[in-house]
Parts: structure tokens; C-alpha cells; sequence
């Protein structure tokens, strides 16, 4: 093995736990606002580090610019969409967590 | 594998398996355990897009599932080798966000409707912008 092939392992490794720890905040959290937090950053960061590991492996212009793409689209846009999905519960009066104790 | 085009017109396809060159690039239990995380997390967040006590809850697990999705297709072009799964992560990232901006617009002009028709100051200025007076039209 390389030095890159043991890069994307990594890159692959870390990707899929980011994106099971934010498949985990999502069941868990008690909360939407919590919940939300949770689903858009570490799942895009998740995908991001995929999306590099895929342009990693093929090493060419073409799988570059597809990963730079996907990154783009996917780690920029998602936390537009969880915004404004965030104002829309903010609107609709979606209830807090209840139970929670301010030290 | 070879293909050699014969003088009748048609292929023909020889397998040699010495020939064959498979590019290894993610370690088998590497790509075990990444396979296993992302189709643990694809459950979860189906868990959630079953049981949410909201709209807006079904709405984040479908992004999530996208994203998790995203994944699964990159792993699947590293591990065949193939660099046009990266065109289908590509077209699943934009859906994704397409699909959940239009959920959410839906949503807050839902809620902004409900919020105009609960209170009666602003449904009297809402019912003016609407209908005007027809002697402003003259």
C-alpha cells in the first residue's frame, strides 16, 4: 500500500464515522433545533471527506473536478437547507426541549 | 479479460486470469467497517423518518439520508473503480438540496398563512392588501 491508498483508507474511515455519528445525533437528540444541529454539519463534513477520497483515488482532472463539485454542492448548500428549514420550525413554533436545566 | 474482434463481425471475449488487474485501493476490512457505518446510519435516520414528532423531523432525516447516500455512492466508485458514480453523487447532492429547500419554503409559507388567519389584527390588513378598494383601480 501506498502513502495515498493508506490516505483515502483513513479519509474513507473518518467520512463513514462522521457520517454514523451524525445518523446518531439524529436519533438521539431530544430535540428538532438539536437534531438539525447535528444532521447539518457532520453529515456534510461526512460527505465532504468521502467525496475527497473518492477524487483522491482517481488521480485525474476529471475525478478533481467532480470531487471539487460534490464538495461544493453538497458542504456549502446543506447548511443553507438546514437554515432555512430551521426558520421554517422557528415560524411553525416547533417546541423546545422541555426538561433542559440552566445551571 | 480481453476482447479480440473476429473476422465474423463479433467479439470475442477471452478471460485470463493473470491479466487481470484489480486495483485495490481501500484495505477489505477497511471498506467492511465503512460499509457497515453507513448502512447503520442509513437505519437510524430511517428510524427518524418513521418516528418524528414533526414535519421538519421527517424533512432532516431526508437530508440526512441523502447524505448518506452521497457516501455510499463515492465508497461504491472507490471500491469498483469506476469514476462515473461520481456524476450519480454529483446529481444526488443537488436533488438533495433542491428537494430540501422546496420542503422548507412549503413549510414556512404554510406556517406564515396559519399565523395571518390566528390573529385578527394583521387578517384585516392581509384582507385589504387582497382586495383592494375598487376606487383605487379607476
Amino acid at each position: 500500500m501506498s502513502i495515498i491508498a493508506i490516505i483515502i483508507n483513513v479519509l474513507v474511515l473518518i467520512g463513514a464515522s462522521f457520517v454514523l455519528i451524525a445518523a446518531l445525533g439524529v436519533f438521539r437528540f431530544p430535540d428538532f433545533y438539536t437534531r438539525i444541529h447535528a444532521a447539518t454539519k457532520a453529515g456534510a463534513f461526512g460527505g465532504a471527506l468521502c467525496a475527497l477520497a473518492a477524487g483522491l483515488h482517481f488521480l485525474s482532472a476529471s475525478g478533481f473536478v467532480q470531487a471539487i463539485l460534490i464538495i461544493f454542492f453538497f458542504y456549502i448548500t446543506t447548511p443553507v437547507a438546514g437554515h432555512l428549514l430551521g426558520r421554517a420550525a422557528y415560524l411553525g413554533k416547533v417546541s423546545l426541549y422541555s426538561k433542559n436545566r440552566m445551571p | 479479460m480481453s476482447l479480440k474482434m473476429t473476422m465474423k463481425g463479433g467479439f470475442q471475449m477471452s478471460f485470463n486470469p493473470d491479466s487481470v488487474n484489480i486495483v485495490m485501493t481501500l484495505h477489505p476490512q477497511v471498506a467492511l467497517l465503512a460499509q457497515l457505518m453507513l448502512i447503520g446510519a442509513l437505519f437510524l435516520a430511517l428510524f427518524r423518518l418513521i418516528r418524528g414528532p414533526n414535519t421538519v423531523d421527517r424533512i432532516v432525516a431526508l437530508d440526512l439520508i441523502a447524505g448518506v447516500i452521497l457516501a455510499l455512492t463515492l465508497f461504491y466508485a472507490i471500491t469498483q473503480n469506476k469514476i462515473h458514480f461520481m456524476n450519480v453523487g454529483l446529481a444526488v447532492a443537488v436533488i438533495a438540496f433542491l428537494g430540501t429547500v422546496a420542503m422548507a419554503r412549503y413549510l414556512e409559507k404554510k406556517y406564515l398563512k396559519r399565523e395571518i388567519e390566528k390573529t385578527p389584527e394583521s387578517h384585516h390588513t392581509s384582507s385589504n392588501k387582497q382586495n383592494p378598494p375598487s376606487s383605487t383601480n379607476h
